[in-house]
């Protein structure tokens, strides 16, 4: 049997790999109820800078990857205690409150949805990967069918390689600790819709109930140290993003999309002058990495 | 925010008129209940009886607090059934008859709804006073929390003796939390007012210790609408759309 090798330069694998990565999308939408709050995000992202490189050792090596998080909001929502009236102590005595009058409070939930799109980029770890070739038999070509009737067709079989990365990992994202700002200003936002009837008196007055509008909202979410940590931990631990993230990278290299891919029978030379095409079945095909090239090599003939 | 929450809230604002004859969201009474025994209660609501409920004293009980949600009997689901003073609804427990020790106190308050209500209470086989809301005795206690910045005259017209209240206008900025405000106490006896002036923050409250028949009124006579003077309503609109304005060149 006949043997074919077919050589793709560094070059060339970095011009795959660039439409690889420029073709990846991720988008996801989750909600949850934590307790005193409940939460929803909407993401979508893609990927940039990824650079690659062939190894002397059979490995390729990706670096200086990037997620550019292009969607990226969130919404959570809560129970404003709103105006409080009562709860102060009638008759006080040394040994404690004799009477007080009952609390009650006029209030309701809102929502804000803090909008982190476009803002964000996180790097992706470096990871060295093998290749791999599959064999994909089109599942849309008619049983029966020539080569030839299938390539007319549009269902040939195809040789794929892929890439076969055992981990990918992201970094965390580092939501700045500016984003107090942005939650301040949208609670107040949303306080100021939640309450359109009433008079701005009452705006001033329901303020100066609240207090310093971070504070009640850690305190009614129950939140524990800075707010762009917590909601890191929110969106990428506690619904699991960042996992989901790492997964789809890796699930997209490994699985979704080939390096590189070639129809079998594969074509020797083109239909010309009413000739049909010259096409070889190819068996067999092995991947071989060096520093300067990525070496496919198969087996030819029937 | 929802309807009923809209409704409560404008029944808050709207209310800048206080009255010890007609309690509301912002004003309570507290009735001492020195003599063991059950009384049976009346709660109106302009002139008309809307509720009743049974109040038991009782001889060797620990002196506590009944709290008694008048808008809550009035609507069919009584708040509270004894002296937890929760305020919540017991499971199951849909109690007119409530329960204090001698000595304890009956608290008469409104929790939800733009209604004025009246009280009266009479002792069951006993030639002893009852209580009636509209004419405070020795002993009640009348707390106000008016919300609305501005200058108010209290009047207590039973011996027509007025004070001047003046509710001041809250820091916007909210910057710092106040946390919750210990009570203005003013005792209320035939020479009048204890204090001629009382000035307390919006939503911080007045116990005003009857100690002498009373009834007492808190009438606006000049609102304080702050630094930037009256203000309408706002319109609903996202922070978005408030930056897209701002960053708009202006003419």
């Amino acid at each position: 049997m006949s043997e074919i090798t077919l050589a793709v330069s560094g070059k060339a694998a970095t011009e795959l790999f660039n439409t690889l990565q420029s073709t990846f999308t991720f988008s996801k939408s989750d909600s949850g109820n934590f307790g005193p709050f409940s939460a929803s995000y909407s993401v979508a992202l893609h990927l940039q800078n990824g650079s690659f490189t062939l190894n002397n050792d059979g490995t390729v090596e990706v670096q200086h990857l990037q997620v550019v998080w292009d969607t990226l909001t969130a919404q959570v929502c809560f129970n404003l205690p709103g105006f409080c009236i009562g709860g102060f102590c009638i008759i006080p005595t040394p040994f404690g409150c004799a009477l007080r009058l009952p609390k009650f409070c006029i209030g309701g939930p809102i929502c804000i949805g803090p909008d982190l799109s476009g803002l964000l980029v996180s790097d992706v770890v470096d990871f060295k990967s093998g290749v791999v070739p599959r064999y994909f038999i089109d599942p849309q070509r008619a049983p029966g069918i020539t080569d030839l009737a299938a390539e007319f067709a549009g269902h040939s079989n195809q040789w794929q390689i892929f890439l076969d990365p055992t981990n990918v990992a992201v970094d965390p994202v580092d939501i700045p600790a500016t984003i107090d700002n942005l939650i301040e200003n949208l609670i107040k936002n949303a306080i100021e819709n939640a309450f359109p009837f009433i008079p701005g008196w009452a705006f001033d007055l329901l303020f100066d109930l609240l207090g310093p509008l971070l504070d009640l909202f850690t305190s009614l979410l129950g939140i524990v140290g800075p707010i762009n940590d917590w909601l890191e931990n929110l969106l990428f631990n506690q619904f699991g993003l960042l996992t989901a993230v790492e997964t789809a990278i890796a699930d997209y290299f490994a699985n979704k999309y080939p390096i590189w891919q070639f129809e079998d029978p594969y074509p020797i030379l083109p239909a010309s002058n009413g000739l049909i095409p010259v096409k070889i079945p190819v068996r067999s095909l092995a991947v071989t990495i060096d520093a300067s090239e990525m070496i496919v090599s198969a087996d030819v003939g029937p | 925010m929802m309807m009923n929450t809209q409704l409560q809230l404008q029944a808050l604002f709207a209310r800048t008129d206080l009255d010890s004859a007609g309690l509301t969201l912002l004003s309570a009474i507290a009735h001492h209940c020195g003599i063991a025994g059950t009384m049976t209660g009346e709660v109106t609501s302009n002139g008309v009886t809307v509720a009743s409920f049974q109040l038991i004293v009782e001889e060797s009980g620990a002196p506590s607090q009944a709290d008694i949600d008048l808008s809550a009997l009035a609507s069919g689901v009584p708040s509270s059934s004894g002296s937890s003073g929760c305020g919540c609804v017991p499971a199951g427990a849909a109690s007119t008859v409530f329960r204090t020790g001698k000595g304890g106190y009956a608290l008469f308050y409104v929790a939800s709804g733009p209604q004025a209500y009246a009280v009266r209470m009479t002792v069951v086989h006993s030639k002893s006073p009852g209580f009636d809301s509209t004419k405070l005795g020795p002993g009640d206690l009348f707390t106000v929390s008016p919300l609305r910045p501005g200058r108010y005259q209290a009047i207590n017209s039973e011996i027509d003796q007025t004070a001047e209240v003046q509710v001041l206008y809250p820091d916007p900025s909210g910057k710092r939390a106040r946390g919750q405000l210990e009570p203005e106490r003013v005792r209320v006896t035939e020479k009048g007012f204890e204090k001629a002036k009382i000035v307390v923050r919006g939503a911080q409250g007045i116990v005003f210790v009857i100690e002498t028949s009373a009834r007492i009124q808190l009438r606006l006579q000049e609102p304080d609408d702050g630094p930037s003077g009256p203000r309408t309503p706002r319109r609903p609109g996202t922070l978005r759309s408030k930056l897209i304005e701002m960053s708009k060149p202006k003419p």
